[in-house]
């Protein structure tokens, strides 16, 4: 019979599992090729009443947020720890420093708008995530590249994985209770999409077309739409996740080709990690290594 | 005794605790989401246009008859304030509502030039079993108690 401490062992040993960094570098790269993105956005600060808390910054008094020192600050912050970052210098400082200008970056846009968008809010935690993985790591991390053995040594432990794909899981399971509780399943009532539709969709898309033309293609959307995004948390279960990766993604691209919404980023990052390409990449770049002299 | 592996797996349990309950907790605080986006439900919207005596759009802006809303609940989990427009995505205000809403912005110095100005309000909702439209559109004169003539 198994005890209680071997079985917790066993977890978190299996939680603990090393294997090479490809897919968590990937990562990396594509987080901050969204930083880079991010960089380079215009905010328009608006003028009114403030309201708070909205961010982690809401603390900091309105006239600092507001101030350019703020808003090049933030801006140098990913500059310089984005590249040191890329580099793979300075770790694991380098990629707080990215993570917090990052954060600070869009909070500056969210506390001085009153109309904001969700579109940086999941690469922003999986960058957290990230610094997470390399501060944990980060003397096997630096000691693999003085060595030129990055590519060569286990150094992505299982929990960074599991724990970006909790993440996305929750992250769209969250929108989809948020929906029944505040609409009840009369949500998807075919009418609310339609008109979304109506008023935002692209005139040349053909699910503009499809939406405005049936109602009941509707109502099955929406209802597909609750379905997939509440059970945006079982991608924990390696069975169901690529089913609800594909789920996610098709919701995906239809509001990308249907509205403007910059959703693009959300979409990669749920493909990067709901679709079988950790284990396709680590697999790969095993048999490379095995091959290797 | 902690060992490196339990910290880091305890710090991502309570990263993905945070996640789960500062939503709930606190409402949208960035970079923590509900994912609030199209949480309503929608019956129906209205498009408000304000038009000069010489039958000219004016600027919805002047008029806070334009549109905030975008998806997103107006005013959660932004910073401002948002000014108090006449459109609520979902509602239609009716005639008494729209009329007092510009005859409040008639009063500044810009709108004391017209006499009066028409307010119309253009109801989208369902046309029949299958499709949504305009359902209705009205059109009401609001006279204006601070006309100073033209200049």
């Amino acid at each position: 019979m198994t005890s209680p401490a071997t079985t917790q062992s066993s977890w978190q040993d299996q939680l603990c599992r090393r294997s090479l960094p490809h897919f968590g570098q990937l990562i990396n790269w594509c987080l901050l090729a969204t930083g880079a993105f991010l960089l380079f956005l215009s905010f328009e600060m608006s003028e009114g009443q403030r309201q708070t808390p909205t961010t982690i910054f809401s603390w900091l008094p309105h006239a600092w947020i507001t101030s350019p020192v703020a808003l090049w600050g933030s801006r140098a912050a990913l500059v310089i720890g984005g590249l040191l970052w890329l580099f793979n210098r300075g770790l694991p400082w380098s990629c707080w420093l990215t993570t917090a200008g990052f954060t600070a970056l869009w909070s500056i846009h969210v506390e001085t708008t009153y109309n904001t968008a969700h579109i940086f809010n999941l690469p922003n935690m999986l960058l957290v995530i990230q610094s997470l993985w390399i501060t944990f790591e980060a003397k096997e991390i630096n000691a693999a590249v003085r060595a030129g053995k990055f590519y060569q040594t286990p150094l992505l432990p299982r929990w960074v994985v599991l724990t970006g794909i909790a993440y996305i899981g929750l992250f769209h399971t969250a929108a989809g209770l948020h929906k029944l509780f505040y609409s009840g399943p009369g949500w998807a009532n075919g009418v609310s999409l339609q008109l979304w539709t109506h008023l935002w969709g692209h005139s040349w898309a053909p699910s503009t077309w499809l939406i405005l033309s049936s109602r009941t293609v509707t109502q099955i959307l929406q209802v597909a739409t609750l379905v997939i995004e509440v059970a945006g948390v079982l991608a924990l279960f390696p069975r169901l996740r690529t089913w609800i990766g594909l789920g996610i993604l098709g919701f995906y691209a239809g509001v990308l080709l249907t509205f403007d919404y910059g959703f693009h980023f959300n979409a990669l990052f749920t493909a990067l990690y709901l679709l079988p390409l950790e284990p396709w990449l680590t697999k790969r770049a095993n048999s490379h290594n095995a091959q290797s002299p | 005794m902690l060992t490196r592996d339990k910290i880091a797996l305890t710090t991502a349990g309570v990263f993905l605790l945070a996640n789960a309950i500062v939503p709930v907790a606190m409402g949208d605080l960035y970079p923590f989401t509900s994912g609030p986006m199209f949480r309503d439900a929608p019956t129906r919207y209205c498009n408000y246009r304000v038009y000069g005596p010489d039958g000219k759009l004016l600027e919805a802006e002047t008029f806070l008859t334009h549109r905030i809303y975008d998806g997103n609940p107006v005013g959660y989990g932004v910073g401002i304030k948002p000014p108090a427009v006449l459109e609520e995505f979902g509602s239609e205000r009716d005639e008494a509502h729209c009329c007092q809403h510009v005859l409040s912005h008639l009063s500044a110095a810009e709108n004391r030039k017209y006499p009066y100005v028409e307010i119309e309000q253009e109801v989208i909702g369902a046309v029949d079993s299958q499709r949504v439209g305009v359902v209705r559109t009205d059109r009401w004169r609001v006279e204006n108690p601070h006309f100073q003539g033209r200049n």
